[in-house]
């Protein structure tokens, strides 16, 4: 049986673990040890190799949801997590310094398998940092010549997840 | 008479500057002129940031010049630039102003010469689209707010006690007095409708602007009824109105494909698909496609392999 998964990348700490949470049939596997570097004073912890959920179809088939590691120094298995993947959940916390320069960042990386499968931009806390707006975003894709769906979203909202994942879902149908 | 505005952007930051020109194309959709982006000398728009010494400088020639150009001051510090400023832009640069600013500039412009846009993709309700938006922006920028009363969205004007709905199909979208509710809220005290709305379920004006254009304003979508071809390069912000579940599918085929109304009523309920590409018109999320001469003939997907499993996906997350 092939690995049918949808992928969810974004910077460090903006809840990709989280996300998958919403929506996966049991509390994600985590790879998370203690946080040592910089980013130890946002998070006590970070992942190392993968977060893993799952939901399962009425047929029995299961989608499985994988959450890249957010630092950029395990980058390696970010080639390894999107191969075969159906697409690509990019989350960006509007609340870092430079929000655009991240997407900027997962664009490069994962180039290849969005013109392949297709991505959605989720942009978490716009409530409390509303700049950069979607329309910056959108500005940043189009120089790319990229026509992805860039949404508003808070990762603690299953309906938001869902959301996301349903976009995805509308832009690969007619790709 | 056609009229053109050129924007440019002096002094500006690079980021400022790709911003700008990455939003000409929704201020030249929404606008009753042309709008286009200028890096040279032929602009008759300037956007020049006066918090640099360049701008200021460039800013206190252009008043002496006497050059016809529309100068429009962006920065912190406007302290200095004189007091017949007509046109301010604070910081940081943020896209919803940006593109009022520069609405309400060409607004003023065209009144005062009295020309219209008339270029092959524009529509000819387009002053009639405009006029609707204004109204309603009017209104929510005196107070206003948007309310559920017996199954359709009023605006409620508090300051005069007025109520107000949108007209029916046979007219332009133009806004019409709700005379019951308004009744009901004259006899209230001004203690009162302000309770009321803290206990409501009230909308903002994207909701109420998204809500209106799309359940009843038909008529402003007279120009799409033939083979005219249309596609959205930016989704609306879903947190912000009152989508439905099928509207994300069709958000996706319009991001990704030319489509036109003969193809999308094909696969489509006719009366929601009308009703959604009404508001994504009225928003100013519709592009038209110019050069119609070249229509593609996409053809809609048969139920493949991948349809189906995200059909199924759908089903398991309870959206479809």
């Amino acid at each position: 049986m092939s690995d049918l998964k949808f992928i969810f990348t974004g910077t460090p700490g903006v809840g990709k673990t989280t996300a998958i949470s919403m929506i996966s049939e049991f509390d994600p596997v985590v790879t998370d040890v203690l946080t040592t570097d910089e980013l130890s004073e946002q998070k006590e912890q970070t992942t190392v190799a993968m977060d893993f959920g799952e939901i399962t179809l009425e047929d029995d088939e299961k989608i499985r949801l994988y959450g890249t590691p957010g630092q950029r120094r395990f980058k390696f298995m970010w080639e390894i997590l999107i191969d075969g993947g159906l697409g690509l959940v990019i989350l960006i916390d509007n609340s870092r310094e430079n929000p655009l320069e991240d997407l900027d960042i997962y664009l490069d990386n994962f180039k290849d398998f969005i013109l392949d499968a297709g991505a959605v931009v989720g942009v978490t806390r716009m409530q409390t940092h509303p700049s950069p707006d979607l329309d910056q975003y959108y500005a940043c894709l189009e120089k790319r010549g990229l026509d992805l769906p860039v949404l508003d979203i808070d990762v603690r909202d299953k309906d938001d997840v869902i959301m996301l994942l349903d976009a995805l879902m509308a832009i690969s149908d007619y790709d | 008479m056609e009229k053109v505005f050129t924007l440019s952007a002096c002094c500006m930051s690079e980021n400022d500057e790709l911003v700008l020109q990455s939003l000409i194309n929704i201020i030249d959709l929404r606008s009753a002129a042309h709008w286009s982006f200028a890096t040279d000398d032929s602009a008759n728009v300037l956007i020049v940031d006066i918090d640099s010494i360049e701008g200021r400088q460039l800013w206190t020639g252009l008043d002496s010049s006497g050059q016809d150009k529309i100068a429009i001051a962006y920065g912190e510090n406007m302290n200095g630039l004189g007091d017949n400023i007509q046109y301010l832009l604070d910081k940081p640069l943020r896209s919803k102003k940006v593109i009022d600013l520069l609405e309400k500039v060409s607004n003023q412009k065209l009144e005062n010469i009295g020309a219209a846009k008339a270029s092959a993709g524009a529509y000819a309700g387009e002053g009639h689209r405009r006029k609707f938006v204004q109204k309603i922006q009017e209104l929510f920028d005196s107070g206003a707010w948007g309310v559920r009363y017996k199954d359709q969205m009023l605006i409620i004007n508090g300051a005069n006690r007025e109520a107000y709905t949108v007209g029916g199909l046979s007219d332009l979208g133009d806004l019409a007095e709700a005379p019951e509710m308004s009744m009901e809220i004259s006899e209230l005290s001004q203690a009162d409708l302000t309770s009321a709305r803290e206990r409501l379920n009230t909308y903002k004006y994207d909701e109420v602007v998204w809500y209106f254009s799309r359940f009843h304003s038909r008529s402003l979508m007279s120009e799409l009824s033939d083979n005219k071809e249309f596609k959205i390069r930016r989704w609306p912000n879903l947190k912000k109105i009152n989508y439905r579940k099928e509207d994300v599918r069709l958000f996706g085929m319009l991001m990704k494909n030319w489509m036109s109304m003969n193809r999308l009523v094909q696969s489509e309920e006719e009366k929601s698909v009308i009703g959604l590409l009404n508001a994504l018109y009225i928003t100013g999320f519709l592009q038209l496609r110019v050069d119609q001469s070249n229509n593609t003939q996409m053809n809609i997907q048969e139920e493949g392999e991948t349809r189906g499993l995200y059909s199924r996906i759908r089903r398991r997350l309870g959206i479809a």
